[in-house]
């Protein structure tokens, strides 16, 4: 599989503080790719970097085989929408409005909505099944909802690749399952790649096909779930003492209990 | 929607009436409509179209330029207490015009040509400044304009404090009373000049409705949907700042009508730009001309600071909207 975006040799600093220090990596193309690792082991910077959010200092980013420093912001807008952790949404903004301000990259002069900014906005809605809460505020959604309108607000952009950090966060159980099965179905049928920040480990490896596992700014492992879901992976990226299983109903590899290396479970 | 803006419309119009009316002379709507088919006594004409309706239209656009300036620069910094003032942008004019009037003593020039463009370079003079200070490797964060603008203002105000001391008193009040913000050298040269330079940065501001949009979201979301978010935020401010300075010209220190009206207009809109920004326009001129009636008619014949008069009507049903919403 063709890697779609990749980082060559990038290095990521604030002021003095060197985050990433010159590392090579690959989101490959049509899969559903996960970035793990402890607090701190710079996921988010490295999803930043990739999507031009923080300069990289060394190195260069390519996205489509185009070097992305030198590609237009909206040219690149058009081929890559990028969710932000916790993202805000001004006081009174509906859902549709936010979605349709997806289509900032394709729109020209005063920002009238054309036919198929309309049809984009609509399908984005139909898709994430957000059309019945279409006129409500944003402010009068759940957090379930909400990320979904975000999700939707991604996709009325158009852009074969979407990335995400951790768009599971401050959600139950159900709603990251719910968020998760979403981008699992615009990945299988709507054939988007998309690469996330996650932490739950044992939802990285059930929707994952490929997963890069990170720490103290380098990438240590990369390979499928079952690859690494595996107790050394785990203990290295972690410094976790992990049990290995598999999950009775999807197959998948879980990590069934786990403590720090140091300790005993009593 | 459509409900509110005709609301404020009418509102408006009958402010203006009411404004047009407000003063000794009293004028009959079929006189008004003598006087602008050409005709009418020339006591009246003269009331009427070389006294009445500039201050009418400067208020009015003062307003508006005011509010249009503070719904910008609240949407670009992501700050809700973010208002042309906080930048400096009336300190700035304050200072060059009690520093003018310091070094000048002897009015010998016409304050009414020479002032607003003294309260202009001003303006501008701080906005280079608060620039300058803000601006780092990265380019300019608004987080850090705003607060350099606090700085910056905060210094210039005190230096204009000093430099008050040494006034006579009739200047002193005449500084204090432009501070405190009032229309004056309100003439036709001046709402020419106003109406069209705020026109144009009126339609540039709205033109980039739908990048405010997505500014007003957050940096990330905005770099993400592919606006070049440096570039446009410093032309974005830099509008915001040019309308401010000119409104600052004719209307001095006026800071609450910048704060409030946006927040009056997206409580009664929503934040969505492209309607947002025409509503500010009407609830800055709204608001700038029933302050000016009651600045005008309630102590008459003596003259209250029209800013503290907008900040007098216009906290009230601040509150009132904050509660309810």
């Amino acid at each position: 599989m063709d890697a779609v975006l990749t980082g060559e040799g990038i290095s990521v600093a604030y002021h003095q503080n060197i985050v990433i220090p010159a590392m090579d990596v690959q989101i490959p193309g049509g899969n559903m790719t996960s970035i793990i690792g402890p607090n701190g082991c710079g996921k988010s910077t490295l999803l930043k970097a990739l999507s031009r959010m923080t300069p990289v200092r060394e190195g260069h980013v390519f996205l489509d085989g185009s070097q992305i420093a030198k590609m237009s912001t909206v040219e690149v807008a058009k081929k890559m929408a990028i969710l932000p952790q916790g993202p805000q949404a001004p006081g009174g903004l509906t859902v549709k409005e936010l979605v349709s301000y997806g289509r900032y990259p394709h729109q020209r002069g005063f920002g009238r909505l054309k036919k198929e900014d309309h049809e984009a906005v609509d399908w984005a809605l139909s898709i994430t099944d957000m059309e019945e809460l279409a006129g409500r505020d944003m402010d009068a959604l759940s957090g379930g909802q909400r990320q979904r309108a975000w999700i939707a607000m991604a996709l009325a952009q158009d852009t074969p690749l979407i990335l995400l950090d951790e768009p599971t966060t401050y959600l139950d159980m159900t709603h990251q399952l719910e968020v998760l099965e979403l981008l699992e179905d615009l990945n299988k049928k709507q054939k988007k790649t998309i690469a996330m920040v996650l932490h739950d480990l044992n939802l990285a490896a059930r929707f994952s096909d490929w997963m890069i596992a990170m720490r103290s700014g380098r990438v240590l492992y990369k390979g499928t779930p079952e690859e690494i879901m595996t107790k050394k992976t785990l203990a290295d990226v972690f410094s976790l003492d992990a049990s290995i299983s598999r999950d009775p109903w999807t197959g998948k590899p879980i990590c069934l209990s786990y403590k720090r290396m140091d300790r005993s479970v009593y | 929607m459509v409900t509110v803006f005709m609301i404020l419309i009418i509102l408006l119009l009958a402010g203006i009436w009411l404004e047009i009316n407000a003063g000794y002379r009293k004028i009959s709507p079929e006189e008004m409509w003598e006087i602008l088919k050409g005709g009418g006594t020339k006591s009246v004409r003269y009331t009427l179209l070389n006294l009445r309706l500039p201050r009418i239209f400067t208020s009015l656009l003062v307003g508006m330029g005011l509010a249009v300036s503070g719904c910008v620069i609240q949407g670009v910094s992501r700050n809700d207490m973010a208002e042309p003032g906080i930048l400096g942008i009336n300190a700035g004019a304050g200072l060059f015009v009690a520093a003018f009037l310091v070094l000048v003593p002897q009015s010998s020039v016409s304050l009414t040509v020479l002032l607003p463009v003294l309260a202009f370079a001003g303006s501008m003079a701080v906005a280079v400044l608060d620039y300058r200070l803000a601006r780092t490797g990265q380019g300019i964060s608004p987080r850090r304009l705003l607060l350099m603008g606090v700085a910056v203002s905060t210094a210039v105000s005190s230096v204009t404090t000093i430099l008050m001391l040494r006034l006579p008193d009739s200047d002193y009040a005449f500084v204090q009373n432009w501070l405190s913000g009032s229309i004056w050298g309100a003439n036709w040269q001046n709402v020419r000049l106003l109406f069209v330079s705020l026109l144009l940065l009126g339609l540039f501001v709205f033109y980039k409705s739908r990048t405010l949009n997505v500014l007003s979201l957050s940096y990330q979301t905005a770099v993400g949907l592919g606006a070049a978010v440096s570039r446009q935020t410093v032309i974005l401010l830099g509008a915001a700042i040019a309308m401010s300075g000119l409104c600052c010209a004719v209307g001095g220190g006026l800071s609450f009508v910048g704060l409030v009206c946006p927040h009056m207009a997206r409580r009664l809109v929503g934040p969505n730009y492209r309607i947002l920004v025409p509503a500010t326009v009407l609830t800055g001129s709204v608001l700038m001309t029933y302050a000016d009636l009651i600045s005008r008619t309630l102590l008459s014949p003596r003259e209250i600071p029209v800013g503290i008069v907008a900040a007098v009507i216009g906290a009230p049903y601040f509150l009132y909207l904050l509660i309810k919403t």
